[in-house]
């Protein structure tokens, strides 16, 4: 069997984090969660993952630098940001720095697990092709 | 006094329709925001079904949202009523500092008495009661096993006493006067431990133990004893205070305030105060109840795992049993029996290590409990049989169905056959490592799909039972436990069999409904909307529910069952959903429901949902009582609907000059441009719908009408009111009072799903209230059968259906007519309860198919 994808979490809201492990573990993903961005990144650079998930709105480094250093460091990690603002402005300046995608909270849960599937499908493709 | 009646009634006779525009337009405002109170409330509810992600931000601002809709609302009404309701707004402030206190995460004591029967506590109580005490009256309240009578002093009385012994004060100076600011655990229980004990009780909260006491004592006889248990804010909840607390047993009548101080001091006891520090929770808030419940005359007792924490892939539950009270198995000095029991029914027994068993706690005679002997016939031979051991695995499963977590819990036995639950708390069980996700893909590879990514999970889990489908005619003893219900709608009748279900599916329904607000407070999973379970999911067949992935699989999947009963924590006890929790029942709740009751009152609005209620009401009872209108009929706003019979019936345009012919002062419904207005007209005027012959009369409904107290004896006296409905183009507002009874409409209809509603309320009559609430129920259930969410108090009736097609709508809208129609004088005719049946089943299948337009 194929080993499972690297999915890493970053929200400093402790309930996004608690709440995702489990479902997307349940997935079949391999799962880190981070409440502070700063110890996210150093993880970032000292791994690499397949999807980085994670809030737009933190401390010291905010989701758009994490989504920054992330395709710097890995340029092939696709990346979903999570926010509270769905503003407009905010979902173009993260699909400009490379998100694959967007979404506002309060969402369904279904809705991202949707969503990583179908980055984890495009994933194994173009491994596959690769 | 009556001059100033006069020049009053006077002034609102003169009330131009240009006035009275203006005050429709704020009730328009009015109602907007009293549904956006209700939407938040369904909207928020929904959230609690855990399909949702949602931080503390969205929670801020939906108390923020809901301030603000209610705000509106009061001043919306002070606007139309002329400021005759400024109570309100105290009521709203007050509401309003109470939601500022959840946020602040300070403790807010609900306005509660100091006693309550257990019997009446669940876990909407826990606030009042504590966790521990909240859980224990959910068992017997909802899940209806045995409990021990008694009563809890609730965490308004802990206020009251604190209040008297400034507690909080005596916190404050204790932390002030220590050099480090941090006096040690046990100079903290020394000194609060002396106040309380030196502090006499309250005169009131003394008298309401006592009194409590008494009535248990009339009820159980001489000899009763009581255990006076810790129930603290938090405990057996989000703090696992385990043991912490102290409890008194085997107290005698005249001991329980004492022992209830006693109980209050161990709150602060240097165990608890330590454990609290590490757990980073402050000393400030802390609140405790005090449960006082009858002492069973058990004849041995124990502690039930319904997991082997050591083993948790075993399916067995784990069962110490000791002769006399539980005392021992708890503190584990001495040997018990010990018992592997098979999760599976029929729950046979798996192991067994019968031990020699020398001593067991008793009541002592003077009161307390002591160590004697074990009688040798008893000292070698098991404590319970096999019978007993398997109704107590049957009931514990059920509470770890129920609490969704695998329970810790204690029990007892005494001469009746079903086991007596003193308490039940989470077991905390460490995950195994080979439980991982990978394993649980291979495990449901192997069932077949029946369902998948039909409609929507309402209320996330994962079960297993067998299909029974059902059409919300079954009582609840034709339902056998943990079946999996599945029906064609969301019926809320269905709702009282929620508590026997393991999960709920439906083809047709909505997440802000009634039955999914049930299947979410009782914590059954459920999906709904999916448009096919009734033709794919056959009756008596074994399936395994995953609202999760919105999945159902045939057969048993035990992996997918373990991982939920593992998971480390269950997201209903998050931070989140607590406070979410705790909102909810602090805002939506609805006491003042029926306007007749002399306690609807604004001083006695306790929730938004009371104020606007309330403001609702109100304002209605201002508009349309005693408007005279007459010589406005002729303005291009308003004009006398022609219907073709003795119905005079007033109408309102606020839209577009051009919803109403112009000239003259009468209208056909076939020339009004209102869609709302004009279907409901439709189905007034329909076939039959009407008769204007006047219905027999018995002489006992006679003398009825004239003596007996009329659902509308509190309306304005004189003149009744005029019909009227006011409308635009999408919108309708109907107040029809038809002799004694009284029909309300308020509907808006569009081509934007989400925004379309009607709300329809009824109520009154001219017979007894027998045959009032039975002509009610019929007309509740005729609108459950088309979709309503219908709330029924005897006679008075509100439902609601929301987010429907404009087609739907309008048709909807057209049934209710020809109701108002049908039913106008029935009550007279309902002589006997099968009469609702009959009349359900006359009104669907024959007089509104009859009606309709081919």
């Amino acid at each position: 069997m194929a080993e499972p994808l690297r999915i890493c979490v970053v929200d400093d809201e402790k309930i996004v984090c608690e709440r995702l492990k489990p479902i997307l573990e349940k997935g079949g993903f391999s799962v880190e969660t981070y409440i502070e961005s700063a110890l996210a990144l150093k993880r970032l650079s000292e791994t690499t993952f397949d999807i980085l998930i994670t809030d737009i709105k933190m401390g010291q480094p905010d989701g758009i630098e994490l989504l920054r250093y992330a395709k710097v460091h890995s340029p092939s990690i696709r990346v979903i940001i999570i926010t509270g603002f769905a503003t407009a402005e905010t979902a173009r300046e993260a699909m400009k720095s490379g998100a694959a995608d967007f979404i506002a909270k309060p969402f369904r849960l279904s809705q991202l697990t949707d969503l990583v599937m179908q980055l984890a499908q495009q994933i194994r493709e173009s491994a596959s092709s690769g | 006094m009556l001059s100033w009646l006069r020049r009053f009634r006077k002034t609102r006779k003169t009330q131009s329709v240009a006035s009275l525009r203006l005050k429709i337009e704020r009730f328009r405002e009015l109602l907007r925001e009293n549904n956006r109170v209700l939407d938040l409330i369904a909207d928020a509810d929904e959230k609690l079904g855990g399909d949702f992600l949602f931080d503390t931000a969205f929670i801020t601002d939906l108390a923020h949202d809901l301030e603000d809709s209610a705000s509106r609302v009061v001043r919306d009404l002070n606007f139309i009523t002329e400021n005759r309701h400024l109570a309100l707004s105290s009521a709203y402030d007050k509401i309003r500092v109470r939601v500022g206190d959840l946020m602040a995460a300070r403790i807010a004591v609900p306005n509660a008495p100091y006693i309550l029967p257990i019997e009446s506590v669940d876990c909407d109580s826990a606030d009042s009661v504590g966790e521990k005490m909240a859980c224990l009256g959910e068992i017997g309240r909802r899940l209806h096993f045995r409990i021990p009578p008694g009563f809890i002093i609730t965490s308004q009385a802990f206020k009251r006493f604190s209040e008297r012994a400034r507690l909080e004060e005596k916190i404050r100076l204790l932390y002030a006067r220590d050099p480090g600011g941090m006096p040690t655990p046990s100079e903290v229980e020394s000194s609060l431990g002396k106040t309380i004990s030196s502090t006499r009780l309250p005169e009131d909260l003394r008298k309401a133990i006592v009194r409590a006491v008494s009535v248990q004592t009339k009820r159980a006889g001489k000899g009763v004893s009581f255990a006076v248990r810790s129930s603290a804010l938090g405990e057996d909840g989000e703090l696992s205070f385990a043991g912490l607390h102290d409890s008194v047993l085997a107290v005698k009548p005249d001991g329980v305030p004492a022992a209830y101080k006693e109980v209050v001091a161990s709150l602060f006891n240097a165990r608890a105060i330590s454990y609290r520090r590490t757990r980073g929770e402050p000393l400030e808030p802390a609140v405790m109840a005090v449960g006082c419940v009858q002492m069973v005359a058990a004849t041995c007792s124990g502690v039930l795992y319904t997991l082997d924490p050591n083993a948790p892939e075993r399916d067995v539950l784990v069962v110490t049993a000791t002769p006399g009270l539980g005392k021992i198995v708890v503190e584990g000095t001495a040997s018990v029996d010990r018992f592997l029991v098979s999760r599976v029914p029929p729950h046979r027994i798996v192991s067994r290590e019968i031990a020699d068993k020398e001593t067991m706690y008793e009541i002592a005679p003077e009161g307390g409990i002591h160590l004697v002997q074990v009688p040798e016939a008893r000292r070698k031979t098991p404590c319970v049989s096999d019978d007993f051991l398997a109704a107590l695995a049957s009931a514990a499963l059920r509470i770890e169905q129920y609490s969704k977590s695998p329970q810790d819990i204690e029990w007892a036995k005494d001469a009746g056959a079903e086991p007596v639950f003193l308490q039940s708390r989470p077991l905390h069980v460490r995950p195994e490592a080979e439980h991982t996700a990978v394993n649980l893909r291979t495990a449901v590879a192997n069932h077949p799909v029946l369902l998948s990514g039909h409609g929507t999970v309402t209320s996330r889990g994962i079960a297993y039972g067998q299909v029974v489908l059902v059409n919300g005619r079954e009582k609840l003893e034709d339902i056998p436990e943990g079946a999996v219900l599945v029906a064609r709608f969301s019926s809320p009748h269905l709702a009282e069999l929620v508590s026997k279900a393991s999960a709920v599916i439906t083809d047709i329904g909505s997440p802000t409904g009634h039955l999914a607000t049930i299947t979410r407070e009782l914590r059954v999973p459920s999906i709904m909307d999916t448009g096919i379970a009734t033709q794919v999911l056959a009756g008596g067949v074994e399936v395994t529910v995953d609202a999760e992935e919105n999945t159902i699989y045939q057969g048993k999947v035990d992996e997918l069952l373990l991982y939920q009963l593992l998971r480390r924590s269950s997201y209903q006890d998050s931070a989140e959903f607590r406070l979410l929790r705790r909102l909810l029942r602090v805002l939506a709740p609805l006491h003042l429901r029926n306007p007749r009751d002399r306690n609807f009152t604004a001083d006695n609005c306790e929730s938004y949902h009371d104020v606007i209620r309330f403001a609702h009401e109100k304002a209605v009872e201002y508009l349309v009582g005693g408007h005279d209108l007459g010589p406005e009929t002729g303005s291009a706003y308003c004009r006398n609907m022609n219907l073709h019979f003795p119905l005079d019936l007033m109408v309102i345009n606020i839209g577009d000059v051009s919803l109403l012919p112009s000239g003259g002062t009468e209208c056909e419904v076939g020339q009004i441009g209102s869609e709302p207005l004009r279907s409901l007209l439709e189905g007034i005027i329909a076939p039959g719908a009407w008769s204007s012959e006047p219905t027999n009369m018995d002489f006992k409904s006679f003398m009825s009408s004239v003596t007996g107290r009329s659902a509308l004896e509190t309306a304005p006296s004189g003149a009744p009111p005029p019909n009227l409905a006011i409308f635009s183009d999408r919108y309708l507002n109907l107040n029809l009072f038809l002799g004694y009874h009284y029909n309300q409409v308020d509907a808006y209809v569009s081509d934007v799903r989400n925004d379309n509603y009607i709300y329809f309320r009824f109520m009154g009559g001219m017979t007894n209230i027998a045959r009032r609430s039975r002509r009610a129920k019929m007309i509740s259930i005729i609108l459950e059968k088309q979709d309503f969410a219908v709330d029924l108090l005897g006679d008075f009736l509100v439902a609601r259906l929301k987010k429907f097609e404009r087609p739907i709508l309008l048709e909807r809208l057209r049934m209710i007519g020809c109701l108002i129609g049908y039913t106008r004088q029935l009550d007279v005719k309902m002589r006997r309860d099968t009469m609702i049946d009959e009349g359900v089943e006359d009104f669907l299948n024959s007089f509104y198919i009859q009606s309709s337009p081919t």
